[in-house]
């Protein structure tokens, strides 16, 4: 007899860098992201020298650099759509 | 649950073949072990591998919760030769396969496989979701 399938449980709402900047605009929300990719980049920075040293797993350091290069992506894609529309608002003509 | 979360539990699955790697390996390396008939042997080594957060969550990684160690009887075998013969010129030996241990040799490294692909696949994606904005 195959058990049921257990109901799915809501996941817990993640922290987002947005939700740290609502109060301060563009500027804070992006000020605040750019930190936990720096945040990020730097744990990728221990990994690899641990890797290096033989202490750490290279496995480890490569997934560690991976999530940062792809955050950096995506923080990069945003503020610089960010950037086009701010740009686009100040061409606009009057 | 981190932006990339699938990054992580693909490394947690690369973790964790990796453990199982280094057990047949051990096993491996002790299958010729001798020592008296007196004496414990080597136990077959085999990871013990557990959903690492609460179940029913989405993607979850795994860990290896333990290393567990098989029969340290092992086989009695004659070896008259040997220095640790006993009286009846008997020694005892690991009991460990090495067919057994090759066909789980496989299945480790189709495992690592297939958690590295599943990472490469998950980055890719991630980067195509990027060109959405584009």
């Amino acid at each position: 007899m195959i058990p049921a399938i257990p109901p799915i449980q809501p996941l817990p709402p993640s922290p987002s860098a947005g939700a740290a900047g609502s109060g301060g605009g563009f500027a804070h929300t992006v000020a605040s992201a750019i930190d936990q990719v720096q945040q990020t980049q730097n744990a990728a920075s221990t990994a690899e020298a641990q890797a290096a040293a033989g202490t750490g797993s290279v496995t480890d350091a490569l997934i560690s650099a991976s999530e940062a290069s792809l955050q950096t992506q995506v923080t990069v894609a945003l503020v610089d759509k960010g950037v086009a529309a701010f740009t686009d608002i100040m061409n606009m003509q009057l | 649950m981190s932006l990339f979360s699938n990054l992580s539990v693909s490394g947690s699955g690369i973790g964790a073949a990796q453990a199982w790697l280094d057990t047949i390996a051990g096993n491996i390396a002790n299958m010729n072990d001798v020592t008296p008939t007196s004496e414990a042997t080597y136990g077959e080594q085999a990871p013990v591998l557990v959903p690492s957060a609460t179940p029913g969550q989405i993607g979850d990684g795994v860990t290896v919760a333990a290393v567990v160690q098989g029969d340290t009887t092992g086989v009695i075998a004659s070896d008259p030769s040997s220095p640790l013969a006993d009286a009846q010129g008997d020694v005892r030996v690991p009991d460990i396969q090495l067919g057994a241990q090759m066909v789980d040799l496989i299945q480790a490294q189709t495992d690592y496989q297939a958690n590295t692909s599943a990472f490469a696949d998950a980055k890719t994606a991630y980067q195509s979701a990027l060109t959405l904005g584009k």
